[in-house]
């Protein structure tokens, strides 16, 4: 159950940039580009966290489940 | 050495960024030499009524680098003697393509001013310049604006997606 810490900075840091870069774009008046990035980000942040989301998923199971 | 790498992804990318702000920038400063150098190029023809030629090597001394290029190799073409004004107006243009920032609607508009060089009288030609001129105008204009607005963009966005590549890496 000893999670990297890492994969947590490295969300808030693809964040924060991705904040900024939304911002930026939305200034130059460029939004729709903008809500793509930003919906491009959270694919990859996704994909990130899928082995731990799908940690989850079988505890989750092996808990109510009674299976494993 | 991963900070090494992230250094190097950050440093390319801002390069990338600040590579496309000057373009911007370059292409505005550019039309306004190609301005100028119609501008005498009018005068050369008007007043002293010197031939092409020597009225576009003259010219190509009066203004800096791309521009300047392009007019002394169309005096260098008509020199020869091998081509229509025409031809060497498109070769030279070609050549200009290649190396300034200018956009394909930005040499049109001198495309067009090289199809009447040297097939009409002076009047004619007068108010070629006159329409070529304000044709350039309008471009510049154009220019300018998508720089003030680009400009800032480009540079940040180079350097924060260095900045997200390396952190998605990482």
């Amino acid at each position: 159950m000893n999670y990297d810490v890492n994969l947590i900075f490295q969300i808030a840091g693809v964040g924060i940039v991705v904040a900024m870069i939304h911002t930026v774009l939305k200034q130059m008046g460029k939004e729709e580009i903008a809500h793509w990035v930003t919906l491009l980000a959270f694919v990859i942040v996704l994909y990130m966290v899928v082995n731990v989301v799908d940690d989850l998923f079988q505890t989750i199971r092996s808990v109510f489940l009674f299976q494993n | 050495m991963k900070l090494l790498g992230a250094i190097f992804i950050i440093c390319a990318s801002t390069g990338i960024g600040f590579a496309l702000a000057r373009n911007l920038k370059e292409r505005t400063k550019q039309l306004r030499d190609m301005k100028q150098a119609i501008t005498s190029l009018e005068a050369e023809m008007v007043y002293t009524m010197t031939p092409l030629a020597e009225a576009c090597h003259r010219v190509s001394q009066q203004v800096p680098s791309p521009v300047s290029t392009f007019f002394s190799t169309f005096s260098d073409a008509l020199q020869k003697g091998e081509s229509s004004a025409y031809q060497a107006w498109t070769k030279s243009l070609a050549s200009l393509k290649a190396h300034s920032c200018l956009q394909q609607s930005d040499l049109d508009v001198i495309l067009q001013f090289g199809a009447s060089l040297g097939q009409q009288d002076l009047e004619q030609q007068q108010k070629q310049v006159k329409l070529t001129l304000s044709n350039i105008d309008r471009q510049e204009l154009e220019a300018s604006e998508k720089q003030k607005r680009s400009e800032n963009m480009y540079k940040s966005l180079g350097f924060l997606g260095g900045l997200l590549m390396t952190i998605i890496l990482i």
